[in-house]
């Protein structure tokens, strides 16, 4: 313990709140974990109770919109932040060697944390959930070779219904925060083993002053921490979270849309249709985790400065302008 | 360079999401602004900032649709309270039930007419999706004398509200009565509406017992509170027909507010320059569970027709779902 509450934080990553994202993630988790374990108190995960149970808690409970509202807006933060994070270490080359494998169990949260989202969003069963689910399910099903399997598997079968409803509650509830927990533990360990990747520029000679990281770094992600708390709680407040009318399975005319942070992907497939899905479903994503997960192999340059790095720079720039743009476009 | 790049990013993620969130007002969409009109005359300040909605509604029978009344839809609720603003274009006033006297005899006549509001109590099959056609139990190629309505479950209610101009009008309410899953009266198709509980009050048929003629008239002691036309019970007395002519008419109905869950919702229509102006208003929560509770926030699925003097079958109705939100 007192390794870790003496553990030397480089001024660099004191001074810069991007630096905080990391922790600032552990405590959203922290706040699903808990405002999601209130709300299963009452959740019903049935297609006749599941809407019922969500409007009872959004409508009739006493702050049951409260919690439910800080659930719905942290998730989204959560998504936001790991982002953010993904970039700083991105930005900063702290993928490169000897981090290559903390960088990796990074990709794996990100990958956690977006399926935390996924199964989240059909447990209201209401229009939205439903039908976007409807559509991943099927876009999982246009894989080529397993996408039958895959999908047979996310539904609990060929059609969605009372299976598909409780093994997306099962992989919300208990999978993912169970393996969130051990990979984000192996992240910190690799973190702590390594160490924070040095500043980008070196002012002066000698080593860089640090920070205990208990109080005075500590401090710092503490504040941070609850500013976002608050702002969950006033988000919660001026924008109840959303529950759409209850899933009808006979309504063909829903456009499905999911959340927001798939609206990229949802619009990108718009531009591969017929013949050309399978470049949409498997080639594109393939390409994006795959450039993730090869990125420390690939760029094996000690140079970390971005400026320094025209392709990795220029390859940033490219991917987030191509997010954005079909972002804005996929929610028009 | 990077640090920079943050910030437009965020905007532009924030306003995507803000963007697919915002359902901006689909037409079916009726959006309840905060608020509380003085009155129930229609015209009332308060309303301007009620959003409007539009439905058009048509007959869905027989081979061809008819057009019906366009209906300019508003809202508005406070912590306890919600209003409901109806108008729409009618050539005629109809709002008359009578007895003509032809100097021998007394033949019944006239009609009126009618808004209709349908709302779930538990949740609808369909209805959410479907509108009013989800409680339609014909299919379109029954003729119309066999339609009837009911709830697609035999255990679902829905809220069904009705503002007559003849009847509930002069009053100063909107009739409540709710819809069940099963005529309990196969021989009348209108059995599947039942009314709300009643402690005492509501209209009743103006006619002796074989059905020949009214029993009932004007207090001659008494001016017609009510207006022209229309016969409060409270101030009816036992007809005289000495002191009839041929040409003179007598109300079908004898009129008395209801008291009790029939009588919860307050309504008043104002005829003028060739429209009708229709205001409902009732409390969010009543706590009668043969109503429709209000809840702020909850989308809820509403069902509206119109009637130009007619009654039963011939209504004009609103062909697709429409839905309440709350602003």
């Amino acid at each position: 313990m007192q390794k870790i509450f003496r553990y030397p934080v480089p001024a660099h990553a004191h001074h810069n709140p991007l630096f905080s994202m990391g922790s600032l993630l552990m405590v959203l988790f922290v706040v699903q974990a808990l405002t999601g374990s209130l709300m299963a108190f009452y959740y019903d995960p049935s297609p006749d109770g599941a809407y019922s149970s969500v409007d009872y808690m959004q409508f009739i409970l006493p702050f049951g919109w409260l919690v439910r509202g800080v659930h719905h807006w942290a998730a989204s933060a959560m998504v936001v932040i790991v982002v953010l994070h993904l970039l700083r270490t991105y930005l900063y080359g702290a993928y490169k060697k000897p981090r290559e494998l903390t960088w990796l169990v990074g990709v794996v949260l990100l990958l956690i944390t977006v399926s935390f989202g996924f199964t989240g969003y059909l447990l209201p069963w209401d229009q939205k959930g439903y039908w976007a689910t409807q559509v991943g399910t099927e876009i999982a099903g246009s894989v080529p070779a397993i996408g039958s399997a895959l999908r047979n598997l996310m539904r609990g079968g060929e059609d969605m219904g009372i299976a598909t409803l409780t093994r997306f509650y099962s992989v919300h509830m208990l999978f993912l925060p169970g393996a969130f927990m051990v990979i984000v533990l192996g992240h910190l360990a690799l973190m702590r083993r390594h160490g924070l990747a040095p500043a980008l520029v070196r002012r002066g000679h000698g080593p860089e002053k640090t920070v205990p990281f208990y109080p005075t770094h500590l401090a710092i992600e503490a504040g941070i921490a609850l500013v976002v708390i608050i702002g969950l709680v006033v988000a919660a407040n001026l924008v109840p979270a959303p529950l759409d009318l209850r899933a009808d399975p006979t309504d063909t005319t829903f456009v499905p849309r999911p959340d927001w942070y798939f609206l990229f992907y949802f619009q990108l497939l718009t531009y591969f249709p017929g013949g050309l899905e399978a470049i949409g479903t498997v080639a594109i994503p393939l390409f994006f985790f795959g450039s993730l997960v090869l990125l420390p192999f690939v760029d094996r340059r000690a140079e970390r400065r971005p400026w320094r790095k025209p392709i990795t720079s220029s390859a940033f720039v490219l991917y987030a302008v191509a997010v954005i743009v079909l972002t804005i476009r996929g929610s028009g | 360079m990077w640090k920079r790049l943050v910030g437009p990013m965020l905007a532009a993620l924030v306003a995507g999401a803000c963007g697919g969130a915002a359902n901006a007002a689909a037409p079916n969409n009726l959006i309840a602004a905060t608020g509380a009109p003085s009155s129930l005359a229609g015209d009332d300040g308060a309303w301007k900032d009620a959003g409007v909605m539009t439905v058009k509604t048509a007959v869905i029978a027989g081979s061809a649709a008819k057009q019906g009344a366009e209906v300019k839809v508003q809202a508005l609720y406070s912590s306890t309270d919600i209003w409901f603003r109806f108008e729409w274009a009618d050539s005629t006033q109809s709002a008359d039930r009578f007895w003509l006297y032809d100097g021998a005899k007394w033949t019944s006549s006239g009609n009126e007419d009618r808004l209709a509001l349908l709302w779930e109590i538990s949740p609808l099959e369909r209805f959410q999706t479907h509108g009013c056609t989800a409680v339609c139990h014909n299919p379109v190629s029954d003729p119309i004398a066999k339609w009837y309505m009911v709830t697609p479950g035999a255990d679902d209610r829905a809220d069904n509200w009705q503002w007559i101009a003849g009847r509930t009008n002069p009053v100063g309410q909107a009739d409540d009565k709710y819809l069940v899953g099963a005529l309990p009266d196969p021989a009348s198709t209108g059995s599947s509406f039942v009314n709300d509980t009643s402690e005492k009050g509501g209209s009743a048929n103006n006619r002796t017992a074989d059905g020949s003629g009214p029993a009932k008239m004007q207090d001659p002691s008494k001016p017609a509170s009510a207006g022209s036309g229309f016969l409060l019970a409270s101030e009816a007395v036992t007809i005289d027909a000495s002191k009839f002519k041929a040409g003179d008419k007598v109300p079908r109905d004898l009129l008395a507010p209801s008291v009790g869950s029939r009588g919860d919702i307050d309504a008043k229509g104002v005829y003028a320059s060739g429209k009708w102006t229709v205001v409902f208003h009732r409390k969010l929560d009543t706590k009668n569970d043969d109503d429709i509770q209000f809840v702020v926030g909850r989308t809820i699925p509403f069902g509206l027709a119109v009637f130009d003097n007619v009654s039963g079958f011939s209504h004009t109705v609103a062909g697709e779902p429409l839905y309440l939100r709350f602003r």
